[in-house]
């Protein structure tokens, strides 16, 4: 985590913020930034709102629709509709007229229906359209959040069910390590009975001796028995005891990445 | 020589950078040249009330004429016309109005300056954005000198600003950044100009061991200090230290200074002192392991700049460009754009106590060769004089005129958002591809 190449004449902050960057990606994977979240959450909307599977023009319908609403300032939603959107006019200098001439046939359009109730609905719908376009976005900008976050939460995983793998392996060989060490203390091996003559203690003092030769062969076969240089308990040590090699076998490449002083992201 | 510093504020108690920054200057400059300070009456600077009594007063030596504020600030309505200029398509005539509902409108000070433009040599204006700069500019343009504390803000997009910008006989800026955005909206490189900033009133001994006995904060402890404010990205500050507290580290605390506008979350590792002395304020730096500048938009961190001055490192949203820019320009800081690489960071700078002592010892180098008073004291100096031996140029000098009535009610402006949008980005490198750039160069 904190070894960086500093000397007080030559500290590169830009390289040392590139080191910091390789990290997180080699911890996390990528990382996203919110922008990135959101450009692919909008990839995603567009996914959903699949051209070939609901409508052949629905993107593109509603993108004009977006515009036109634009243009038309009366209608967009931020105004939402009241009672002066009807009859409104966006002809320049000619809309207040009409706006008034409008105003003015209004008590003869009343003796037909009443534009009120109408208006009302149209703009409790405006309202419920508006905020269910949002939640829709904010779901699928969530759900892409909620994507990154599995795949990351994933690698994590892999990450630590090896590392559980290399340390199940490793608990096996110290427990095998364990139960063979009081066999070494309570045996006939130490030098003052040197020559046991029972069976059972012969085996220990075999045993014993498979400790002198690993000890023997790990330090490169220096001696051997025979002076001929070959280990003549090879096999037997290698047989009576295959976990003891384990603790030395190199952690799984997974684990190498993840470092157990770093900070948990 | 008389100098005239013209600033939205003044006072001894202001909280506020360019308020600060502008008495520091006045004070320093008075050493060489007659400074007066031509102000208003407000202490607040949301409201623009007259708090303050109108006419001659005395700050720190200095005499300060305040002139009182026609109208206090509509804050809904500033909050809608806002709106109208920065996301909408606009014209001249909104911005002008947008203007005068932000403030301080003080007519009697923009008067004061028509008619005693004459009798100061050189008038420096701070904070482009408000009323007394536009209008005190476009009163005496020909002795005016600038400071606009400018940040990436939609404001800086505004079609007013940029006869402002061509229009005035130097530009101080802050920032290789501020300068380049500047330029970028404005097209002002004839203009001079040259990178300053400010210096900081640092005292020769400042004592963390004091300030540990006096708060009780034994542990290394990370600080911020500034107004704690969602504008100055503490909301995301606190996000971040809380989840770094619980997942990286079980020492560092987080130490906040500042008046708070923004609820403090109650958490054992976050401490908040509020407004403190300027001694408390540096022993508390002292005693810091890194200061963290979270803020979004800047256009110079003064307490950055302290915090180097002590030796301290920063550790700065990179969201920032002038932070981001200072940090690599100085090797005395890293910077940040989302969680991972806060904690990342945060974490180095915690554990890793050489790389602090390396950054810390950068930053004071930094602060020693560019932002010691006496540095920025000369390029003040060298600036008017070298106003002083172009002066026949002032006869000359223009303004350009505000549009006729019709043009200036023409709806043709585009959203200044959009305009700040599309501006270049990212610190300011030299053109070696160097890591360090001497501020003091001129345009």
């Amino acid at each position: 985590m904190t070894d960086f190449t500093l000397s007080s004449d030559s500290v590169n902050v830009e390289q040392i913020m590139k080191e910091i960057r390789a990290r997180i990606d080699e911890k996390r994977g990528v990382d996203y930034t919110e922008d990135e979240i959101r450009r692919l959450a909008t990839v995603k909307l567009e996914t959903f709102l699949d051209p070939d599977k609901i409508r052949s023009d629905l993107v593109e319908h509603f993108r004009q629709g977006s515009d036109f609403k634009h243009e038309q300032d009366d209608l967009t939603h931020n105004h939402g509709f009241d009672e002066k959107i009807l009859y409104k006019s966006s002809r320049g200098v000619m809309g207040p007229v009409i706006y008034r001439i409008r105003k003015l046939l209004n008590p003869i359009l009343k003796m037909f229906f009443n534009p009120e109730p109408l208006v009302q609905k149209l703009q409790r719908q405006n309202e419920t359209n508006e905020l269910t376009f949002e939640l829709l976005n904010n779901l699928v900008v969530e759900i892409t959040r909620l994507g990154i976050d599995m795949k990351n939460h994933k690698m994590r995983l892999e990450s630590i069910s090896s590392r559980l793998d290399f340390d199940e392996r490793r608990a096996r060989a110290m427990e095998g390590l364990l139960q063979y060490m009081p066999e070494r203390s309570t045996g006939p091996s130490s030098p003052t009975t040197g020559n046991a003559t029972t069976e059972d203690s012969e085996e220990k003092s075999e045993d014993g001796n498979a400790i002198r030769r690993r000890r023997r062969r790990r330090r490169g076969r220096r001696r051997t028995s025979d002076g001929t240089g070959e280990d003549s308990t090879k096999n037997t040590t290698s047989s009576e005891d295959p976990q003891v090699a384990e603790p030395e076998a190199a952690p799984p490449e997974s684990d190498k990445k993840g470092d157990a002083d770093t900070p948990d992201l | 020589m008389k100098l005239a510093v013209v600033v939205q504020r003044y006072g001894q108690n202001l909280s506020g950078g360019a308020e600060l920054h502008a008495r520091y200057v006045a004070e320093r400059l008075a050493r060489h040249v007659d400074v007066e300070v031509l102000t208003s009456c407000a202490h607040d600077y949301i409201t623009w009330r007259n708090e303050l009594a109108a006419g001659v007063d005395r700050v720190n030596g200095l005499l300060v004429r305040r002139f009182p504020v026609r109208c206090e600030r509509n804050v809904e309505e500033f909050g809608r016309r806002s709106i109208r200029v920065f996301e909408e398509t606009h014209s001249i005539a909104d911005e002008l109005t947008w203007l005068d509902s932000e403030g301080p409108t003080s007519p009697a000070l923009i008067k004061y300056l028509h008619a005693n433009a004459r009798t100061y040599d050189y008038f420096i204006f701070f904070s482009y954005r408000y009323y007394h700069a536009f209008h005190g500019i476009r009163a005496v343009s020909s002795r005016a000198l600038l400071v606009p504390t400018a940040e990436r803000d939609p404001a800086i997009g505004l079609a007013i600003f940029g006869p402002l910008f061509r229009g005035v006989r130097a530009i101080m800026y802050n920032s290789f950044e501020e300068r380049a955005l500047i330029n970028a909206v404005s097209g002002n490189t004839l203009v001079p100009g040259v990178v300053v900033g400010v210096g900081s009133e640092i005292p020769d001994q400042p004592n963390a061991e004091r300030f540990r006995r006096k708060t009780g904060i034994w542990g290394p402890f990370a600080i911020y200090v500034g107004r704690i404010d969602e504008n100055k990205g503490c909301k995301d500050l606190f996000d971040h230290f809380q989840r770094y507290a619980t997942h990286v580290s079980y020492n560092l605390s987080l130490v906040l200074v500042g008046n708070s506008l923004l609820p403090v979350p109650s958490h054992t590792r976050i401490k908040h002192l509020g407004f403190v002395s300027d001694q408390d304020k540096f022993d508390a730096l002292a005693a810091a392991d890194v200061l963290i500048m979270p803020s979004h938009f800047e256009s110079l961190s003064m307490v950055a700049n302290e915090s180097w001055a002590l030796g301290r490192p920063v550790l700065a949203n990179g969201r920032c460009d002038v932070l981001k820019g200072q940090c690599i320009r100085s090797n005395a800081g890293l910077y940040y754009e989302n969680y991972a690489e806060f904690a990342e960071t945060l974490s180095a700078l915690e554990t890793n106590a050489t790389l602090r002592t390396v950054l810390g010892t950068r930053g004071r180098d930094y602060f020693r060769r560019y932002y010691a008073w006496p540095v920025i004291e000369r390029k003040y100096l060298e600036m008017l004089d070298q106003l002083e031996q172009n002066k026949s140029s002032e006869q000359s000098h223009q303004l350009e005129p505000l549009p006729t009535w019709f043009a200036r009610r023409r709806r043709n402006l585009m959203p200044s958002r959009e305009i700040v949008d599309i501006l270049p980005t990212g610190p300011v490198m030299n053109n070696l591809g160097q890591t360090e750039i001497l501020p003091g160069a001129c345009s």
